[in-house]
């Protein structure tokens, strides 16, 4: 019996997380983000794309360093900044300062099948599909080339 | 057959009386009796071999189309029957379990890892490294093996360094509390020696947490750590105890180099803090004396604070000189080995005369003074040590 609380405990903590991945669609909502890649590149992990996101300003008298935010559609279907802190509220997304925008770590990269990666730097304009849950976590789904 | 063989090669020079023989030969023929083979045929294996490389190479080359769930599905099975194949090791008696279990854990962070990849999520948060150091320790607790108490700790020490630069109040405190719980249930000698350095690893830790920036974190963990063996058995003292003047020798190199080159006060420090920690020095000096004399050396590390202004930083260098040839008395007149004591003499002499005649002297002569001066000390070290093994014989 021993032998197999292990695997089984860890078999149970897996499908806990991944749950938790599938939660923030089944809760949250669904925004776009417009996004630019910078840096698509990693040995080790494989390919995925380096992202910041031009639209998510800093508002000002923030802090630099941690911030807690949330987002919102806004009047182009583009997410932006809706509340921004540096102290945690219900809700918040836990980012940083990023020069004069934010990022948080789930949001600044995305792994691409094998090839894609290139084709993703070369574009300048993209744009990143995510779901936030409402109590801040966020689900990366998709990522594709800006049409705009 | 081969057995069989050099039993009566032994026979024959009279190593093994014939009784003997017999008996050995009766036991293994029981053992293993003719005709069970017990190794895999060599085809087999070959045929295994070609298997599993072409299963890898199938689901390496569909890797990119397979569907979240299915590569963490493919994971997690591939840990299974790792887990599966230790448990027959164990029945059977082939191999060793423990490399199967070991190679489990790692599947383990693997799943994780393939987990987050394939649905997009950062890996470089501190719930993977935590999830595995928890788990090491649950194999640990299970099976008692000292090789999941050497994944654990380093996954321990993987966990404090995820959590650079930053780490929660939460956090710091779960981890201090594993890690002290892992220390007070530890019975072996290295569970025992890795989960007192995480708890070391997690006094270091508070420089990242919101906490007061104190430059004295290491001193107020081997404190609190000698406070601590207190509440712990006689054994489990036994055993520890060797570490606080190794790792408190340790902190004074640190302290008296940061000291040496550094211009000007050191920030965070504050004389408040610093009689503060001579009082808590001289607590564990009238400890140690009281009842764990071999960890008396910590309490040096009291007066750290108060030698650590412009003022009287002349004073670290004269404690360390002081610490290490005192220590090299103290372990010649108590016949304990000598290599550690001049080790750390040794290790003094070259940070003193590094902070003084570092850019102070043209470059080869700084490095010839310097070489001449560890030839010295090492001869003077050979010497001591002749003179005691002669005296002994």
């Amino acid at each position: 019996m021993k032998n197999w609380v292990m695997p089984a405990l860890q078999t149970v903590f897996t499908a806990l997380i991944i749950t938790s991945f599938f939660a923030v669609s089944w809760f949250g909502e669904s925004l776009t983000l417009r996004a630019e890649p910078y840096d698509p590149f990693d040995p080790f992990l494989g390919e995925y794309v380096m992202l910041q996101y031009p639209d998510l300003e800093a508002p000002s008298g923030l802090e630099h360093g941690t911030v807690y935010f949330t987002l919102k559609e806004g009047e182009d279907g583009y997410a932006v900044v809706d509340q921004a802190d540096n102290r945690p509220f219900f809700g918040a997304i836990e980012g940083y300062t990023f020069d004069r925008t934010i990022t948080a770590p789930q949001l600044e990269q995305f792994y691409v099948e094998q090839g894609r990666g290139p084709e993703l730097e070369r574009e300048e304009n993209l744009q990143v599909t995510i779901d936030v849950a409402p109590w801040g976590a966020i689900r990366p789904m998709e990522i594709d080339v800006r049409q705009d | 057959m081969e057995m069989e063989r050099k039993l009566r090669e032994w026979e024959r020079e009279k190593l093994l009386s014939e009784e003997t023989a017999a008996t050995i030969l009766e036991y293994e023929k029981q053992k293993h009796p003719a005709g069970k083979k017990t190794r895999l045929p060599l085809l087999m294996i070959v045929g295994l071999v070609f298997f599993t490389l072409a299963v890898f190479s199938f689901i390496a080359a569909n890797w990119q189309v397979m569907p979240p769930l299915l590569k963490s599905g493919l994971v997690l099975t591939l840990m299974w029957l790792i887990y599966g194949l230790g448990t027959v090791s164990e029945k059977r008696g082939f191999s060793r379990p423990v490399l199967f279990r070991l190679i489990g854990l790692a599947m383990f962070g693997a799943s994780l890892i393939v987990t987050a990849q394939a649905f997009h999520f950062s890996t470089s948060g501190t719930i993977l490294p935590w999830a595995v150091f928890l788990a090491a320790l649950l194999h640990l607790a299970i099976w008692r093996h000292n090789a999941y108490a050497v994944a654990a700790f380093i996954m321990g020490a993987v966990t404090l360094a995820a959590s650079v630069p930053v780490v929660s109040w939460l956090e710091w405190g779960l981890f201090a509390a594993a890690a002290l719980t892992w220390l007070i249930v530890s019975r072996g000698q290295l569970p025992l020696v890795f989960s007192w350095m995480l708890v070391f690893g997690s006094g270091l830790k508070l420089w990242s947490t919101p906490a007061y920036e104190s430059p004295f974190w290491p001193v107020w963990t081997l404190f609190f750590l000698v406070f601590l063996l207190l509440a712990l058995q006689e054994e489990q003292r036994r055993i520890l105890l060797p570490l606080y003047p190794a790792f408190g020798a340790v902190s004074l190199l640190v302290y008296l180099s940061v000291r040496g080159e550094t211009a000007g006060a050191l920030p965070d420090l504050s004389w408040l803090e610093a009689w503060g920690l001579a009082a808590a020095g001289a607590a564990v000096f009238g400890i140690c004396i009281w009842k764990l004399k071999p960890a008396v050396w910590t309490a040096v590390l009291g007066a750290v604070g108060l030698m650590m202004f412009d003022q009287s930083a002349v004073l670290l260098a004269i404690t360390a000189e002081a610490t290490a040839l005192g220590y090299l008395f103290y372990a010649q007149k108590r016949s304990m080995p000598l290599a550690p004591g001049f080790i750390y003499f040794v290790l003094v002499q070259a940070v003193i005369y590094v902070i003084f005649a570092w850019g102070r002297m043209d470059m080869a002569l700084f490095f010839l003074i310097g070489a001449l001066l560890l030839f010295a000390l090492s001869g003077a070290a050979w010497w001591f040590n002749h003179r005691r093994e002669e005296a002994v014989s």
